[in-house]
C-alpha cells in the first residue's frame, strides 16, 4: 500500500511538487527564523546581563528598588568570600555606585558614577571598550573620572578638566568631591552616554566616605546556571544580602523577549495554517479526481479504513519528503548564518532595547534542540491533520456511489 | 446438481433524488448456479446494474434478501462487506478498471496482495493467467500503454486470480470495438468452460447476449424474462 501511495503521490507531479515546496519552504523558513530568534535572544540576554552588571547581583537588602546611596554593603567580605567559593561563578566585579550631580562652570549633570576595578570589569560590562578619548582607569590617575560622551558634552569638559561631584554619603550627609576627567566613552545609548561615569573603587569610596564598603557585586555565571548560582549564594549568605539574577533585575527585557517570541510563534502558526489549507485543498482535489478509483478499490475489497489509510499514507509520504527537504534547506541556511552571520550593523547601528544597548547586529543562528523538535512535530501534525477530512470523505463513499460518480 | 451461488428474493432498491423517489428495482427474484455464464439484459434504466451492484454487495437493498455463496450480504456492515467481496467476488467494470499507477501485472495481482498472498505465490498464479489472456509480453506496461481490450483482459485476470465464487461484469464491452469485445467474451467463455468460473454480466450488448447461456431480461426494475439456451443454440 505504501508503494501504491508513493506512486499516487507522483501521478500529478507538478501539483505534488508545489505542495511539497510549500511545506518544505515554510518549514525551512520556520527553522531559520527560530534559529535567528534564539540567537538574538541569547545575545539580548547576554547584553542585558552585562547591562545589569552581571548574571547574578549582590546588594545590601532593598538597594535595587530604591538605588539610594545610603543602602550599601557595610561589610562586603562575607559576600566576597561566598562568591569566591561558590561553584559556577566564572568571575565577579566589585562596584561602588553613586547617584549624584556632576558640576562644572558650564552646567550640571545627574549621574551614576560607578567605582570599578577595570580588570574585574572586563569580565562583565567592560565599559573600557567604548573608550573614545583618554584612558580607562589605568591606576595611575588621581581621582580619575571617565565620562559618557553626552555628559562630557553637557558639562563642556575635555581630558584633564576638573568636575565636582555632589552626592549624599551612606550616613545621609551631603558631600562634595573633586574628580579629573581622564577619559570619555561613547556607548551608543543616549541614556547611558548622558549619565555614565566611571572611577576607581578607592576614588569612589573616598568621595562619599564609604571606605571598605561596596554597593554591588556583579557575578558572571553560565547563562543556564544563573539561577542555580543565585540559589547557592542565597544558601550561603541567607537574607543578609539582596541576591538577584539579571532577569529579576531587568524584567522589562524578559518581557520584551517573551513578547518577541510570542509574535514569532504566532507568525509561524499563521504561515503554517496557510500551508495546511493548501495541503487540504490538494487532498480534497485528489479525492474529487479519484472518486471512481476509490469506488473501484472499495469494490474489489479495500475496507473504508484501508481507503482512508491510502490517503493518509500519501500525506505521510508528502510530509516526510517535504520535511526532509525543508530540514536540509533550513539547516543549511542555519549553518551558513551560524558560521558567517548576516551583518546588519550598517542598518541599525547601536540601538537601545529595554534599557540595554544592542551594538552587535551581526545576526547569528543557533539550534535550540527542544524548540526545533517541537516545531518539527508541530509541522508534521499540522500537515497530517490536513488529510483527516479528505480521508474521511474518501472512506465514507460507498462503492456504488463512487462508481456512479462520472456516469 | 450445481450449487446455488446467488439467491435473490424480493430485492428492491429505491433511490431518493431530491424529493423524487426512483424505484430502480421493484422486487427481483433470481437464482444463479455455479458455473453459469449469464447476463442481466435490458435497456438503460431497467435495473440490471442496480441488481448486479446489490449482488456484488457494493450497494444496499431497500428491501429483500440477497444470498451470495450462502451468506446474506444484505445484513453486512461495510467493512464486513469489503472483506466478503475480497474473498468471494471478482469485478470487471465498464471502464476505470485499473489503477493507473500500477503495471498490468501489479493490477492483476492486486486482489491477491490484499488477501496477503506471498509475492512468489502471486507470481505463480498471475503470470500463467497473464500469458493465458495474451498479455505475457505486456505485463510491465502501465494501463495507459495498453489498449481498451488489453485493459479489460487485465481486469479479468485480477477478477479470477483469487478464484472467487463468482465474477460480476458490468458492461465490460461497452468501451470496446467489436473485435476486442468478441475476443474478451471468448476469453471469458473459455475460462468459464475450462476453469468453471461463474460469470454474471449486466449488459445490453447483443454480443454479450449471444455468448451467454442464460439471459435474464429486466425492464423498469423487474425481471420480465429468464431465457436458458441449450447447447445447440449456444453453438
Amino acid at each position: 500500500m505504501f508503494a501504491v501511495a508513493w506512486r499516487n503521490l507522483w501521478r500529478n507531479s507538478t501539483r505534488s511538487i508545489v505542495s511539497i515546496s510549500a511545506i518544505a519552504f515554510s518549514y525551512a523558513l520556520f527553522l531559520v527564523t527560530m534559529g535567528i530568534s534564539d540567537s538574538s535572544y541569547t545575545k539580548m540576554e547576554d547584553a542585558a546581563a552585562d547591562s545589569a552588571g552581571g548574571s547574578v547581583l549582590i546588594h545590601a537588602p532593598g538597594y535595587w528598588d530604591s538605588r539610594m546611596n545610603d543602602i550599601v554593603m557595610t561589610d562586603p567580605n562575607p559576600a566576597l568570600a561566598a562568591v569566591k567559593s561558590t561553584a559556577g561563578v566564572e568571575g565577579s566585579a566589585r562596584r561602588v555606585l553613586i547617584n549624584g550631580l556632576l558640576s562644572t562652570s558650564s552646567g550640571n549633570v545627574a549621574t551614576l558614577i560607578q567605582g570599578v576595578d577595570p580588570e574585574e570589569e572586563k569580565l562583565v560590562q567592560n565599559a573600557g571598550q567604548y573608550l573614545k578619548e583618554g584612558t580607562f582607569l589605568t591606576g595611575d590617575e588621581e581621582d580619575p573620572l571617565v565620562l559618557g560622551s553626552g555628559a562630557a558634552h553637557e558639562l563642556n569638559v575635555k581630558i584633564g578638566d576638573r568636575v565636582v561631584l555632589t552626592a549624599t554619603n551612606p550616613d545621609g550627609d551631603m558631600e562634595r568631591a573633586l574628580f579629573h576627567v581622564t577619559g570619555i566613552i561613547h556607548t551608543g545609548s543616549r541614556q547611558l552616554d548622558d549619565i555614565a561615569a566611571y572611577t576607581s573603587i578607592p576614588a569612589a569610596q573616598k568621595s562619599i566616605s564609604m571606605a571598605g564598603q561596596l554597593t554591588q557585586i556583579g557575578i558572571v555565571a553560565p547563562r543556564d546556571a544563573r539561577h542555580v548560582v543565585k540559589d547557592r549564594l542565597v544558601g550561603a549568605l541567607g537574607d543578609k544580602y539582596e541576591i538577584m539574577t539579571w532577569d529579576e533585575a531587568m524584567p522589562e527585557m524578559v518581557s520584551l523577549i517573551e513578547m518577541d517570541a510570542a509574535f514569532a510563534n504566532i507568525y509561524g502558526l499563521v504561515v503554517f495554517l496557510v500551508v495546511v489549507f493548501a495541503v487540504l485543498n490538494t487532498f480534497m482535489m485528489i479525492v474529487m479526481e479519484r472518486i471512481r478509483e476509490f469506488g473501484l478499490l472499495s469494490a474489489i475489497g479495500l475496507t473504508p479504513k484501508q481507503v482512508a489509510a491510502l490517503l493518509v499514507y500519501e500525506s505521510l509520504l508528502m510530509a516526510l519528503v517535504a520535511m526532509t527537504i525543508g530540514f536540509a534547506v533550513g539547516f543549511g541556511i542555519h549553518s551558513y548564518i551560524h558560521a558567517y552571520g548576516i551583518d546588519l550593523t550598517a542598518i541599525y547601528g547601536d540601538v537601545e532595547m529595554g534599557g540595554v544597548v544592542m551594538g552587535d547586529w551581526r545576526l547569528r543562528s543557533e539550534v535550540n534542540v527542544s524548540r526545533w523538535i517541537g516545531a518539527t512535530v508541530g509541522v508534521f501534525v499540522l500537515t497530517m491533520s490536513a488529510t483527516i477530512y479528505p480521508a474521511y470523505k474518501a472512506a465514507k463513499l460507498t462503492p456504488a456511489q463512487a462508481m456512479r460518480f462520472f456516469q | 446438481m450445481a450449487e446455488t451461488i446467488i439467491n435473490v428474493t424480493g430485492a428492491r432498491r429505491t433511490f431518493v433524488q431530491g424529493e423524487v423517489e426512483v424505484h430502480a428495482l421493484r422486487g427481483a427474484d433470481l437464482k444463479v448456479e455455479s458455473g453459469e455464464f449469464s447476463v442481466l439484459a435490458g435497456p438503460s434504466g431497467s435495473g440490471k446494474t442496480t441488481l448486479l451492484n446489490l449482488i456484488g454487495c457494493i450497494d444496499e437493498a431497500t428491501a429483500g434478501t440477497i444470498q451470495v455463496d450462502g451468506r446474506d450480504v444484505t445484513s453486512m456492515q461495510r467493512t464486513e462487506g469489503a472483506k466478503f467481496r475480497l474473498d468471494h467476488i471478482g469485478f470487471v467494470f465498464q471502464a476505470y478498471n485499473l489503477l493507473p499507477v500500477l503495471t498490468a501485472y501489479e493490477n492483476a495481482e492486486f486482489v491477491l496482495m490484499l488477501q496477503g498472498v506471498p509475492a512468489a505465490k502471486r507470481k505463480e498464479i498471475v503470470e500463467p493467467l497473464m500469458r493465458r489472456v495474451g498479455l505475457g509480453d505486456n505485463m510491465h506496461r502501465k494501463p495507459h500503454q495498453l489498449s481498451g481490450g488489453q485493459q479489460q483482459r487485465v481486469a479479468v485476470v485480477r477478477a479470477i486470480a483469487s478464484n472467487p465464487s463468482i465474477v460480476l461484469a458490468d458492461e465490460p464491452t461497452a468501451n470496446l470495438d467489436s473485435e476486442s469485445s468478441k475476443a474478451l467474451l471468448d476469453l471469458m467463455l473459455e475460462l468459464n468452460r475450462e476453469q468453471g468460473v461463474t460469470f454474471l454480466f449486466a449488459s445490453h450488448d447483443q454480443m454479450v447476449m449471444d455468448h451467454a447461456r442464460r439471459i435474464v431480461r429486466l425492464d423498469s426494475g423487474k425481471i420480465v424474462a429468464d431465457e436458458h439456451k441449450n447447447d445447440e443454440e449456444e453453438e
